[in-house]
């Protein structure tokens, strides 16, 4: 039987994994990064947490603002999944062989034309694989539309769609590692007129966190990595902006300057990060109030205080003028232009349909912050239902899987084969797989 | 631990690929995404397209209505004015002193900090 490899191509990680039938199942996630370590080695970004010193780490990515530049350390990352003992994909082994296998690629939005021929050239010309699909990755978002009404969490069903393939109507909200972009998608195509795109990402976030730390507290600008563990554990998106910069600022009076060993808790704005100390641990931890019980020397521990770096960091994206250098709308304005670029009859539907999928939606209180905010942008009578999985980073990859399992006429009425690719050339497939705008 | 990921990176760097056309020579050259960027816009320019065209440029969100904020670079409060030597934002009269007294190369520090300072290549 014919395998399909789906593959969501990102620009922080590499989600992979063979179409199966369970739709739960979570895809292999591969930093999508090549790791120069300290003492000048080279390792993939995936085995970097094998290693035992994460400290001064170059990260060399293919991807740059979102473009796929370098094909050269792609095909290494991609080599490695392909052959590695660890995911078991065994791409070329154990009776799989590309020639029979069907792909599914997702890119990111707006890929310039020569990008996309070196990537169709690469996976025809090198890989081979039989036939092969591309497009963006909210694009597969509505093909898994009985997950998306799950995500809503109203009872009420919107009738009338149990035979359908995919949802008429989706708005899906991409915040990755580079950029953020807001993708109405209309009868399965993606509306071009409508895209936005925000240039805040989850790689801007880390970086604006390591400058906040490193000019208020100790320098990590080498860090990247305990920066961004950092960034992952202890951030998330306030209800109210000025609201928590006040309840911080209340809690800062109550403690004082030097507070008392104890007076920090799970409850409290202000979090204790503890650093690493390369004795007892490589990547430090948060502080909860189990660990404190346990620990008997907390004063050993070489701790740093967190205090509005926590909501500030995700505020960004609502408000990039936190971050002085960015004079640009913030994620509302750019979803309200979004939705007003839309034609006007379906714009409500879009609103009642809005998946967010990407790495940056794992911040706790998303969901809220956005309803809220939506909320009062928009005209009364419209219905705001917002959907954010579990596991943000993977959605993405299961809707492309919902298209490879339960509706595989449809991908072969999408695909380009790869005898099509020999007899037809690059043209044909760019005008079957290629973005259909005017000029490009 | 460092020398087990080592040989599984270089076994799957360096492991021979059976699916591979050996007699395949890719003649790319890796072109940062500035020069990508620059090329696209040059491309663009050579076609005539209409005004509300969706290119690679269009998409990006919109500088906002509003004016920007300023603080002073000081105090960190409402900055409403500038000094004409050092380009520094202050809030009063009072920080002013301090701008105005500020020893050679002090200024370009404070305008480090929001990435306003000149640089010289």
């Amino acid at each position: 039987m014919t395998k399909t490899l789906i593959i969501d191509n990102g620009s922080y990680s590499v989600k992979i994994g063979y179409a199966t039938d369970d739709l739960n199942w979570s895809p292999h996630i591969i930093s999508n990064s090549i790791v120069r370590t300290k003492d000048k080695r080279l390792i993939l970004g995936d085995l970097v947490d094998r290693n035992q010193n994460i400290s001064g780490c170059f990260f060399k990515r293919p991807f740059e603002r979102n473009q796929l530049t370098s094909w050269e350390t792609e095909k290494l990352i991609w080599d490695y999944c392909f052959n590695s003992e660890d995911l078991k994909l065994h791409v070329n082994d154990y009776g799989n062989d590309p020639n029979d296998m069907n792909l599914i690629l997702t890119e990111a939005p707006f890929t310039l034309p020569k990008i996309t021929k070196n990537t169709d050239q690469i996976i025809f010309e090198e890989y081979g694989f039989k036939s092969y699909y591309k497009n963006i990755t909210s694009s597969f978002v509505p093909f898994n539309w009985e997950q998306n009404e799950k995500l809503y969490q109203t009872n009420q069903l919107s009738g009338g769609d149990d035979k359908k393939v995919y949802k008429d109507y989706q708005l899906v909200i991409d915040s990755g590692f580079d950029s953020t972009y807001i993708i109405p998608v209309i009868y399965g195509m993606v509306y071009w007129e409508g895209v936005k795109r925000l240039d805040i990402g989850g790689r801007f976030l880390t970086g604006f966190l390591r400058e906040l730390i490193s000019f208020r507290y100790y320098d990590v600008t080498d860090e990247t990595i305990l920066v961004n563990n950092i960034k992952e554990q202890t951030c998330f998106v306030p209800i109210n902006y000025n609201q928590s910069l006040e309840k911080l600022k209340q809690e800062k009076i109550r403690l004082g300057p030097r507070p008392k060993p104890g007076s920090i808790n799970d409850n409290s704005m202000i979090v204790e990060y503890a650093l690493p100390d390369y004795k007892t641990t490589t990547k430090g931890y948060l502080l909860t109030d189990e660990l404190r019980k346990n620990i008997n020397d907390v004063d050993e521990l070489q701790i740093m205080r967190l205090y509005d770096e926590r909501f500030s960091i995700p505020e960004t994206l609502f408000d990039p003028a936190i971050a002085t250098i960015k004079h640009r709308n913030g994620l509302i304005k750019t979803i309200y232009d979004s939705i007003y670029s839309c034609p006007e009859l379906v714009r409500p539907l879009l609103v009642s349909n809005i998946v967010c999928i990407g790495g940056n939606f794992k911040f706790s209180g998303f969901k809220e912050r956005l309803q809220l905010e939506l909320k009062k942008v928009l005209p009364v009578e419209w219905d705001i239902r917002i959907g954010i999985d579990e596991d943000p980073i993977v959605y993405g990859w299961k809707s492309a899987n919902c298209l490879a399992t339960n509706h595989m006429e449809m991908y072969e009425k999408l695909c380009v084969n790869k005898s099509d690719y020999y007899e037809k050339g690059w043209g044909y497939v760019n005008e079957k797989l290629g973005c259909k705008l005017k000029g490009w | 631990m460092s020398s087990l990921s080592d040989t599984v990176v270089s076994a799957a760097i360096n492991r021979p690929l059976s699916f591979k056309n050996p007699k395949y020579n890719p003649s790319r050259r890796h072109k940062p995404h500035r020069q990508l960027v620059s090329d696209e816009q040059k491309r663009l320019a050579t076609l005539t397209l209409p005004v509300d065209a969706v290119t690679y440029f269009s998409v990006e969100a919109y500088p906002p209505l509003r004016p920007q904020k300023h603080y002073c670079d000081i105090t960190g409060l409402k900055g409403h004015y500038k000094a004409p030597s050092s380009g520094l934002r202050f809030a009063n009269a009072e920080v002013y002193q301090v701008v105005r007294t500020m020893a050679q190369g002090v200024d370009q520090q404070y305008l480090e900090l929001r990435n306003a300072n000149v640089v010289l290549k």
